[in-house]
């Protein structure tokens, strides 16, 4: 895919230029809304959101990564929204749905009824303590951790200098480290063992 | 740089925390690299540390992505042209051009501080005189026929004066001049008023008449004349400059912020 083809097409104008930008970018938009959402219905939101914005934005794109400039609206996006309900706190739907329906996704054919329960406990016990996280801090930790990026497209799409990204992601991970120390038992052997030998 | 100033206020365990995570992303500079690999080498702890951060590393990396519940294309019924943004095109110039002018309005509110400081009586008196010099010359024009005048007479007639009717006459003279000096459009007026005196007064008071001019000349600077502008100088300028220059500054910094808020 040429990517700045397609994007100068779009600039001018062609949707469907545009529509398979969305197609080839929606899943790590929406990932990366849901990891710091927490929820898959405001996640869903703040992702058509931001796919609107950067449409109606998109001239003023002035070239280099299009996924950081995209990562940066939806993190905006999602920023705007958690602002929004700490002033008006609601009750999500979300917490209401079936918790197995939240987590069909993680089933697989060749897991056991048992693997898939463990499995399930762990992503649990990780997104709870992501949630838990400050804002910034979840979301740097979210683009570093979760999506692999490097502190310096951290760094780009949140529009903080490269020692702030460092800062934020040694705190992250000391607060994620404490809170795991709970879930000690879902954790993988490895972190576990480390543990245990500690005096 | 201001990385370099926030490092200098952290603890050496943040610093070294920090170092350990940096690490851990490869996001170190070799220099540091090598000095924690050094400081890995020596201490078991720092390495358990860094086996722990790892191990949280890797269980959010083991995270599940989600599929997109539904494809979040855009309708092209719906959506037009994306919509042009020519603030945003001069956001780098805008950048500059603030920077630059705050830049200029620290130098010149810091010059004018310095002025005003050293130079502020000079300046005073400077803006004091500027009126008054003009206005000396315009009563030299003026009187400069009378007292040629007077001076004819006191040659024809040379009579002495009583003492009363010399100042009578000094009086009135001191009395006209500031009255009748102010342009040189009314200077015949000056001179015919300067006229009656010398005609009023006997042939001796012509010599008092001599004495009566030299004395208005001093004081003759009358406060109704109209004060030409100051010449521009660079001091003037320097003067006003804070305000003009306060004035872009805040109408630049709006529009960068406005077309940084675009993009």
């Amino acid at each position: 895919m040429d990517e700045a083809a397609i994007i100068k097409q779009a600039q001018r104008g062609n949707v469907a230029a545009y529509n398979r930008l969305v197609i080839h970018y929606q899943e790590i938009v929406y990932n990366v809304a849901y990891r710091i959402m927490s929820e898959p219905q405001a996640a869903e939101d703040a992702a058509q959101e931001a796919f609107i914005s950067a449409y109606q934005a998109l001239r003023r794109f002035r070239g280099g990564s299009f996924k950081s400039w995209l990562l940066r609206i939806v993190t905006n996006a999602c920023y705007d929204e958690l602002r929004r309900r700490k002033r008006r706190p609601q009750s999500s739907l979300d917490d209401l749905t079936d918790d197995n329906e939240s987590f069909a996704f993680l089933r697989s054919p060749n897991e056991g009824p048992e693997a898939y329960q463990e499995r399930r406990e762990l992503v649990r016990a990780l997104e709870h303590c992501l949630e838990a996280l400050p804002e910034d801090q979840r979301v740097t930790a979210v683009l570093c951790d979760v999506e692999g990026f490097s502190y310096q497209e951290i760094a780009e799409i949140t529009r903080v200098s490269l020692g702030t990204v460092k800062s934020r992601m040694s705190r992250a991970r000391a607060k994620l480290q404490d809170c795991l120390q709970g879930f000690r038992e879902l954790l993988p052997a490895a972190y576990r063992l480390g543990n245990e030998t500690r005096p | 740089m201001f990385d370099y100033l926030r490092d200098l206020r952290k603890s050496a365990k943040q610093q070294q925390q920090e170092a350990l995570h940096a690490y851990l992303d490869d996001a170190l500079a070799p220099k540091a690299r090598r000095r924690f690999e050094q400081a890995l080498a020596r201490d078991a702890a720092l390495r358990a540390r860094l086996e722990e951060a790892r191990q949280v590393q890797y269980a959010l990396r083991q995270l599940p992505r989600r599929p997109a519940p539904r494809n979040f294309t855009l309708d092209p019924a719906a959506y037009g042209r994306p919509q042009a943004a020519p603030l945003v095109q001069a956001y780098p110039a805008l950048r500059v051009a603030t920077a630059f002018t705050a830049f200029l309005f620290v130098i010149v509110l810091a010059a004018n501080l310095f002025l005003s400081g050293g130079l502020g009586a000079g300046q005073t008196a400077v803006l004091s005189d500027a009126p008054q010099a003009p206005a000396a010359v315009a009563v030299m024009e003026t009187e400069a026929e009378p007292i040629a005048e007077i001076a004819v007479l006191t040659e024809e007639t040379p009579v002495e004066a009583p003492e009363e009717e010399i100042a009578q006459t000094e009086a009135l003279a001191v009395e006209a001049a500031p009255e009748e000096a102010p342009t040189a459009a009314e200077a015949p007026a000056l001179e015919a008023a300067a006229e009656l005196v010398v005609t009023e007064t006997d042939a001796s008071a012509a010599d008092a008449a001599a004495p009566t001019t030299r004395g208005v000349e001093p004081e003759a600077t009358p406060a109704f004349y109209p004060a030409p502008l100051p010449e521009p100088s660079l001091f003037n300028w320097i003067h006003s400059g804070p305000l003009v220059l306060g004035i872009l500054l805040a109408l630049l910094a709006a529009l960068t912020l406005a077309a940084r808020r675009q993009s």
